[in-house]
């Protein structure tokens, strides 16, 4: 029997089972009901079009500074992790990670066209489709379809800290819990007294029965033991966690230590969800802008120290994206405005290589826009063939060429 | 042509009880409290269809229009879709509240797009007059509809560079569905309809940018406009079938078969495409009382929100239930793209049923802006023993549909628990019902 932990030497290794997995069927016994051998995607989306490059600095191009005369962090304040960019100065908690081989940037990311509007943008994001009106399912939620028809009673994706499921993951069969915060839902409602008994009465009421298994009926009760025993297993993951470690007291801090909790105690779970809004910063941006990344380095950099020190971190990958980046020149309100490509981070276990591309150019520009220099649905093809070990084409509907990040080049 | 859309005749087709009249009502409506589905019981099912559709809405309902009117400039989503789930509750006509909820998911316009609650509440005035008329014409002003322009698109059509949006939209999604039409069409059909845009909130056909050259759709040749190609839409044989399926998912079952929307189709061209023709024979048909279509469809969040407090009588502060539906994944004038909700089994998720639950218990112990649940009738009814209790409470929240063994559960769970008291029992007990598998269908 293939064990987990030897699973993972394979997948990562060996050419011997890669061809097997990517034909899908990696229904091994043995294997857990999770991505391949217990790897994670943590995606952390930041809304509202991040400032691309008020985070990742061409430090070095006066252009940059000339484009951004009130607004550009101090020449001497930018933390110069490498020698083309540096990292915004709040972004203490990326200069770590970066340092210490544990974050990759990738430079220049969008796609052909970009589409300024958010919402728009944001669907092309989620659904990687460059038409997501014609594409009602998110990546994700495709991504989920196929781990839910291998792992029936796993829970492919979860949603972390909001009830609204994203649009990335809309999927034809999986369903996406949301788990808002760790004293969850499922506890139950209404007045204490008698809770628990209502609670199980609800439970045996609602519970399959062979008599209506194929109606509509037998569907909704299937899904209920399955919100029921979500429940259970939420329970279950957090009481293994063990973990002292110290995050920020900030929201998104605690949905990522309540992602390390499920991650830590095995959820049986390939997909996380969270999200951190605020960014569309159109005026008086510097201040607003400056605290959204000191949230976020701090956050990240205390979330990765969690899962490294309980061994978690080599099967997680974190990518950190926003719908577009901002222009170039700043506008006259002291902010930005909608722009186009920006970087894209990953953050976890096994990366090889942690500079992708270059810092894009300020003189070549495309409507004011930095011109994109990768696709996205690049980044997702590696996460889906080098980090889950599946055939990206299966869900992307098409080939895109891998980016050498969790490989040599 | 079989007998499925033949009028069900209490007597010789079956009851005509309190169960029949309770699923008209959840179907066509949104459900009535059980003294109510009582009297319509005694109308018999003719007379029950023919009230539904009277379009008199009543007082309370035009005042909200006019509210409406004077708050959609306020621009606020969760405003507009507080005052559709009111006009629901309050409507003399609820039934043509369903009907424009099922032309709202058909016609599937988003706020995120659109970003005018204003327009959006015009397009909604729009499938509540128009929706039990004419398709053509409903489809002939949807097309001119200002929130319908703006999400499609129309503006940027121009016999210069023809934008396909609407175009193929109107056949794949509005009326004829995929494979009975081609990419030529789609193309032709976008020539004919450029010039159709908005301004300032208003239709507008700008002569200027409209292609009024030779076109050439479904094998027809002619300086077709916008007008012409819905006209060949509503005519070409496609479009009937793919109405008449589209209704019978949302009113009778989920997967009709094809007898069925052959049947329903036929009655559709034989009546002229009449909706509330249409919708009046399918609503008293043998098919619609059938076994196979009782509780077969999902309760939308629409449907389970406002069912309840239509059920129960419940007062509820609306923005707050605008949210419970959003959360439960239908945000009205919000939806997912221009399919619509897919609804039916992708309305629950794990997530969705705890949400449903917690509904559950809002309503049962009067939370979250619920309020005014009838324990007290329920308790002063004389009956004390606790079997033909839980019966009574069974038929006012469920209204049938209940199986022994659940019963008799509930019953036992009654017993144990006489020492919580009577208020305690009952709420406990509506929650039960409410939470149950059995409650999320419609």
């Amino acid at each position: 029997m293939i064990t987990r932990r030897m699973f993972l030497g394979r997948c990562a290794q060996t050419s011997v089972l890669v061809p097997f997995l990517k034909s899908g069927l990696f229904h091994l016994p043995g294997l857990e009901p999770q991505g391949a051998e217990g790897r994670v995607l943590v995606l952390l989306e930041l809304m509202g079009g991040n400032d691309g490059l008020n985070t990742v600095i061409p430090y070095r191009d006066e252009a940059y500074f000339r484009a951004r005369p009130t607004i550009h962090p101090a020449k001497d304040s930018i933390l110069k992790v490498h020698d083309s960019f540096g990292f915004h100065p709040n972004l203490r908690g990326f200069e770590k990670l970066f340092k210490e081989g544990r974050l990759g940037v990738i430079h220049g990311v969008g796609y052909p066209q970009p589409d300024r509007s958010h919402f728009r943008s944001a669907d092309i994001w989620h659904t990687a489709c460059l038409c997501p009106e014609k594409q009602p399912l998110g990546w994700l939620g495709r991504l989920a379809d196929q781990l839910g028809a291998h792992n029936v009673g796993a829970t492919p994706s979860l949603v972390i800290g909001q009830s609204e499921v994203p649009r990335a993951l809309y999927a034809a069969r999986n369903v996406s819990p949301a788990i808002m915060e760790e004293d969850h839902l499922a506890r139950g409602s209404g007045p204490e007294e008698g809770q628990q008994a209502r609670r199980d009465l609800i439970r045996a009421l609602g519970a399959p029965r062979a008599e209506d298994a194929e109606s509509t009926l037998g569907f909704l009760r299937t899904a209920s033991k399955s919100a029921f025993d979500h429940a259970d297993r939420v329970e279950a993951a957090m009481s293994v966690y063990a973990s002292t470690a110290e995050y920020p007291a900030s929201a998104l801090a605690q949905k990522l230590k309540l992602a390390a909790k499920l991650i830590a105690g095995e959820y049986p779970t390939t997909l996380y969800y969270l999200t951190q809004g605020g960014y569309d910063t159109h005026s008086l941006q510097a201040a607003t802008h400056g605290f959204l990344l000191s949230e976020l380095g701090d956050a990240l950099s205390a979330f990765c120290q969690d899962l490294q020190d309980l061994s978690c971190l080599e099967r997680t990958a974190v990518v950190l994206y926003s719908e577009f980046g901002r222009r170039v020149e700043e506008n006259g309100s002291r902010g930005t405005d909608h722009g186009a490509a920006a970087p894209v981070f990953v953050a976890g276990g096994n990366l090889k290589n942690n500079v992708i591309g270059d810092p894009p150019s300020l003189e070549d520009l495309v409507d004011g826009d930095v011109r994109h220099a990768v696709d996205f649905r690049r980044v997702y093809a590696t996460l889906l063939e080098d980090r889950l070990c599946l055939d990206s084409t299966a869900i992307l509907g098409e080939r895109f060429e891998r980016l050498p990040l969790y490989q040599e080049v | 042509m079989s007998d499925l859309l033949a009028p069900y005749e209490p007597g010789r087709d079956g009851p005509f009880g309190l169960e029949e009249a309770a699923h008209l009502l959840r179907r066509a409506a949104f459900g009535a409290p059980l003294v109510q589905v009582r009297e319509w019981q005694a109308l018999g099912p003719g007379e029950c269809i023919r009230r539904l559709f009277l379009d008199e809405e009543g007082e309370e309902a035009s005042a909200l229009d006019r509210t409406a009117d004077a708050l959609s400039e306020l621009n606020q989503l969760r405003m507009i879709q507080a005052l559709w789930l009111m006009r629901m509750k309050v409507s003399k006509c609820p039934a043509l509240e369903k009907l424009a909820l099922f032309w709202h998911n058909h016609f599937a316009t988003s706020h995120v797009k659109v970003q005018s609650a204003e327009l959006l509440w015009r397009q909604y005035r729009l499938l509540r007059s128009k929706g039990q008329g004419s398709f053509e014409v409903l489809l002939q002003e949807i097309s001119r509809d200002p929130a319908m322009l703006i999400w499609l698109d129309s503006n940027s059509n121009r016999s210069t560079h023809p934008n396909e949006n609407y175009a193929r939209e109107l056949m794949e999604l509005f009326s004829l569905g995929v494979g009975s039409y081609s990419e030529r069409d789609v193309q032709e059909a976008a020539r004919a309809f450029t010039g159709w845009h908005e301004r300032g909130g208003e239709f507008r056909f700008n002569e200027r940018v409209h292609d009024f050259g030779e076109k050439q759709i479904f094998g027809r040749q002619g300086d077709f406009d916008g007008d012409d190609v819905v006209r060949m839409c509503v005519g070409h044989p496609a479009c009937a079938r793919f109405l008449a399926k589209k209704l019978l998912q949302f009113y009778v079952e989920p997967d009709p078969g094809s007898d069925l929307v052959e049947d329903l189709a036929q009655c559709l061209r034989d009546l002229g495409f009449d909706l509330s023709m249409v919708l009046k024979c399918l609503l008293q048909s043998k098919a619609f009382f059938s076994e196979r279509a009782r509780r077969s469809i999902v309760k939308s969040p629409v449907d389970l929100c406002i069912g309840a407090v239509q059920t129960l009588e419940l007062s509820a502060d609306f923005k707050a239930l605008a949210d419970r539906t959003r959360e439960l994944g239908q945000s009205l004038f919000a939806p997912p793209s221009v399919k619509g909700w897919d609804g039916q089994r992708r309305w629950i998720s794990s997530h969705s049923l705890l949400l449903r639950q917690r509904f559950a218990a809002a309503v049962s112990w009067e939370s979250e802006g619920l309020s005014s649940l009838p324990w007290k009738r329920w308790s002063a009814a004389d009956s004390q023993d606790s079997r033909a209790r839980v019966a009574e409470l069974i038929l006012e929240v469920q209204q049938g549909g209940l199986k022994e063994d659940c019963r008799s559960r509930l019953t036992e769970f009654t017993e144990q628990n006489q020492g919580m008291g009577e208020e305690a029992v009952l709420r406990s007990l509506t929650q039960l019902l409410l939470a149950l598998p059995e409650y999320q269908l419609c």
